[in-house]
């Protein structure tokens, strides 16, 4: 948990302008029908300004983590994700907390889920997976382990 | 012989004794037995009402808080939404933002002085905090200390777990109580509180003076200890045996605790009103029903309007009858005044304040019933009904007010506004909803029907109807990964199963034509049945069912094919947790209300994380979200003024129009709406005409969070009517992810001519 949230909270608070974690405008695929235009605001902007407040709270969870408090950690992320849900980077932390509290079904699925939203980013599809592979090695799947981690970690994040 | 002499000899005793001697005897036996009597009386009145003032002094019923709102930079908040906010949770304008609960505006930001409150991880004091808006977003937020990167509003309550016999209270200890509503109290009701036995015959016979002289009851003889005692049994009929027990009980309690305690617990105890079913009471909860304050927060005026109530909460309602309650109000400050409790100018200032009371009685203290019954089924197994109601539990739950109060208040328009048109009985409609936010399965509002804050039937919890048209989603789902894509030619043709045992079944569509051949998108965007039944027979039936059963972890009741077409009965609630599935991007997510239940100190007692599964891959929940954006595009839900916004949604109908349906998400929220009658009688409305309606009004309130797809599928274009491969430039295009496209069929004259430029103007990015 203290592991992987401290170069995230270094990275997150240090840096807001930080290529943006969610999947950005680029990521975004053509809808499947000609939309009609909407007032939508460039969310480009607000996307990384609300990263900048979900940073205050991955650092509590990371405060929280060190003093294994795992169930604060746990829910200071998950007010994060309710102000950012789609942010894959949030839900990989969350799984990390589960992680360190135990709860491998819900780590497993935590994990998924930034799989999920990942989508082509590859920096955020490598660290899923190996947070992915960590679960699996505390289940004593180690082959599986060991073969995400094979494939993952020469990827450039 | 010698027997009967004996006895003779006594009975000639007996008759000797004098007869007063002989009474005497008897008047003692009978005083011992009274007395004992009276004392064993006296020890069951004292054990009864010291268990009851004990009992009651410290049944704190939990108390439920929505969520709160969260602040910061970038947030889609402009001044007038945060203005609405704080004046929902009651806070009030004042220019120098002086006390906590208070704000003023400042050009085009806000001050605020927020309220301390005790979160659930941490508590957070009170403190003054400036937020200025750009472009209808929260521009930056400034503190004490700088800029603030996140910070929260106090969240509303929006109840608690009163006892079945329907009160409410906040309880206060006697720190929380304002000197002036103490002392207000005794000058008003009970002048010799504090010298008193518990009882007064003095003050009996001061009210009797004044009653006789002013002609009619003005003063009541009860001290306010008698007033507590009487408000313990909710008993008021006139005897004198219960005007005996209610003075001996005073007495004992003025005896065993002291008058600050009594005082306390009157204060937390008093009737002051109706809510519905919901009896007011104490002061703290009085001050939040009347004026959206705290009991801290209260102006002079205000606790002079609560203490003109107590004398008759129903005589004296200040919004039946302001004019009544306006003049008592005078005449208590007069009170206040003379006795000193304060000085000229607050009593100047006061008297000319009007009665104030929150135009809509209900938003002091927002109370969601509907919501409150899920919040009571998640918690149901984990906590009793008593330790709810008495144990002054803190509960943290998702429902965000603004949501609810916008989808509540469309659905009552609506409704209103359809039985008009159609000429329908007024209030033969009945409907329900349920939102949630899509990746979570937070429940944001919960309607159970059209009266909001009326306890009643549950629709959205309990109402289990056929779901018609919005289970082909999943029959589509289990063709796409049985191997079909959106372009597959299906067959739209009379069709008649024959099952083994039972009635032969002929299925028809919904204008009762056929189509022949078409592609699998416009089978479900046109919700065509016979070519759904004819793709879920070829698929299975089967697999089907188990699908739907991995989606919302049951079983389906209908083991038959009509289960294709929807003959099968879910609640709302229900439908939001299967096309929750697709909205989270392929997770079940079973809604949920409550986030974490703390004790009375703030302690965590039990948290309630997210819970998800993977239920579907990501690339087929992208394909069918395509094709349910297209549903509503071109498809059944085209009549929606968001048709195409970059919402997917399907509607359903349930057999002859009984039951109207819409089930629909966007980026950020997944809702279900259904209109229909109790008697399950026909509406005549299909779920275009009835439940998209109310969805297009809800989200007429909040907008629309375009659908993003996350991913690198390749999209084709193809024509909608026939599936066959066109040019993007052609009439009718839809474009959907297909992962082989050679197996098209070319439409002539718009086909690939220009293929490979077409390709080459995708790889540079643009999009037609």
């Amino acid at each position: 948990m203290i592991r992987r949230l401290t170069p995230l909270v270094v990275l997150l608070s240090a840096c807001t302008s930080m290529p943006a974690t969610p999947p950005t405008v680029e990521d975004r695929q053509p809808p499947p029908i000609e939309r009609d235009p909407v007032a939508v605001a460039d969310s480009r902007d607000e996307v990384d300004r609300s990263t900048a407040a979900t940073a205050t709270l991955l650092a509590a969870a990371h405060d929280a983590a060190e003093l294994s408090d795992h169930d604060s950690a746990i829910a200071y992320l998950e007010r994060a994700v309710r102000i950012e849900p789609r942010n894959a980077e949030l839900w990989i932390a969350l799984s990390d907390a589960h992680l360190a509290a135990a709860n491998l079904a819900a780590a497993t699925q935590h994990a998924r889920k930034a799989i999920a939203l990942a989508g082509a980013d590859e920096r955020l599809v490598r660290q899923a997976w190996l947070q992915l592979a960590d679960i699996r090695e505390a289940q004593g799947n180690l082959s599986e382990a060991r073969a995400i981690r094979r494939r993952y970690q020469s990827m450039r994040g | 012989m010698a027997k009967r002499k004996k006895r003779r000899s006594k009975s000639k005793q007996t008759a000797n004794t004098p007869w007063w001697r002989r009474l005497i005897k008897i008047g003692c036996y009978t005083g011992l037995l009274a007395s004992l009597g009276i004392l064993g009386y006296m020890v069951y009145l004292d054990r009864t009402i010291t268990n009851t003032f004990e009992g009651r002094r410290w049944s704190i019923p939990a108390q439920v808080f929505a969520q709160p709102l969260e602040l910061h930079a970038g947030a889609r908040l402009d001044r007038h939404d945060l203005q609405t906010e704080l004046e929902r949770l009651g806070y009030v304008q004042d220019a120098n933002i002086a006390t906590p609960g208070s704000f003023k505006r400042l050009g085009n930001a806000l001050q605020i002085h927020l309220r301390a409150f005790r979160f659930m991880e941490r508590a957070r004091d009170a403190q003054r905090i400036t937020v200025s808006f750009r472009n209808g977003h929260i521009g930056a937020i400034e503190g004490h200390h700088g800029d603030v990167a996140l910070i929260r509003l106090d969240p509303a309550t929006i109840g608690s777990f009163f006892p079945s016999h329907g009160e409410d209270r906040i309880i206060l200890t006697p720190k929380e109580v304002p000197q002036l509503l103490a002392e207000g109290l005794k000058a008003v009701e009970d002048r010799n509180f504090d010298r008193h036995v518990g009882f007064s015959p003095r003050g009996i016979a001061r009210a009797f003076i004044v009653n006789l002289r002013a002609g009619e009851r003005q003063q009541g003889g009860s001290t306010l200890t008698q007033q507590l005692v009487k408000s313990y049994y909710l008993d008021n009929r006139r005897t004198i045996e219960r005007k005996l027990k209610e003075v001996a009980m005073a007495v004992i309690l003025d005896a065993r605790f002291s008058k600050e305690d009594v005082l306390t617990a009157y204060i937390n105890e008093i009737f002051l009103g109706q809510n519905g079913s919901r009896a007011i009471h104490g002061f703290g909860l009085g001050a939040q029903f009347y004026f959206n304050k705290r009991l801290i927060e209260l102006d002079v005026d205000e606790i002079a309007t609560l203490l003109s109530i107590i004398r008759g909460p129903s005589y004296y309602n200040p919004f039946r009858h302001p004019a009544r309650t306006l003049e008592r109000r005078n005449r208590i400050l007069a009170i206040l005044h003379r006795d000193g409790l304060i000085d000229q100018s607050q009593y100047v200032s006061s008297r000319s304040a009007p009665i104030g009371v929150v135009a809509n009685p209900s938003s002091g203290g927002a109370y969601y019933p509907a919501f409150m019954d899920q919040v009571r089924a998640e918690l149901k197994g984990q906590y009793d009904a008593d330790a709810l109601s008495s144990q002054g539990l803190r509960i943290f739950t998702t429902i965000k007010p603004r949501t609810q109060e916008s989808v509540q208040g469309a659905i009552s328009l609506t409704l209103n506004q359809m039985e008009k048109e159609r000429r329908m009985q007024p209030g033969i409609l009945q409907a329900a909803a349920v939102v949630a936010d899509s990746q979570t399965g937070e429940i944001h509002a919960l309607v159970g029907g059209r009266k909001g804050r009326v306890d009643g039937f549950n629709r959205a919890l309990n109402a289990q109807r056929p779901v018609g048209s919005l289970i082909k989603p999943v029959v589509y789902l289990t063709a796409i990964e049985s191997g079909m894509h959106l372009a597959s030619p299906v067959t739209d043709e009379p069709i008649t199963l024959r099952p083994k045992f039972g009635e032969s079944w002929s299925p028809k569509n919904f204008d009762g034509e056929y189509r022949g051949e078409l592609p699998l998108i416009r089978a479900l965007a046109e919700s065509l049945n016979l070519a759904t039944v004819r793709v879920g027979m070829e698929v299975g039936l089967d697999l089907i069912q188990q699908r739907f059963a991995n989606l919302v972890g049951h079983k389906p009741a209908n083991p038959y094919p009509s289960f294709l077409l929807g003959a099968e009965s879910l609640a709302p609630i229900k439908v939001l947790e299967l096309y929750g599935n697709f909205a989270s991007g392929g997770f079940r997510t079973p809604p949920k209300a409550v986030i974490a239940v703390l004790d009375e100190t703030g302690r965590p007692i039990t948290h309630h994380p997210f819970t998800l599964q993977q239920t579907i891959e990501p690339h087929h929940t992208a394909t069918l979200n395509r094709a349910l954006e297209i549903t509503m595009a071109k498809g059944t839900g085209r009549s929606s003024p968001y048709a195409k916004h970059g919402v997917a949604g399907k509607t359903g109908t349930s057999n002859d129009n009984r039951d109207s349906w819409f089930a629909g998400f966007d980026n950020s929220r997944v809702s279900v709406v259904w209109v229909g009658r109790d008697n399950n009688e026909v509406t005549g409305l299909t779920g275009a005409s009835g439940a998209l309606r109310l969805w297009n009004a809800m989200t007429s309130a909040e907008g629309v969070d375009p659908l993003v797809y996350i991913g690198d599928t390749e999209l084709i274009e193809v024509e909608f009517a026939s599936g066959l491969r066109a040019q993007a430039s052609c009439a009718d295009v839809v474009r959907v992810p297909i992962a082989d496209a050679s197996s098209l069929r070319v439409k002539p004259g718009c086909g690939l001519a220009d293929g490979m430029g077409n390709r080459i103007r995708r790889w540079f990015g643009g999009r037609d």
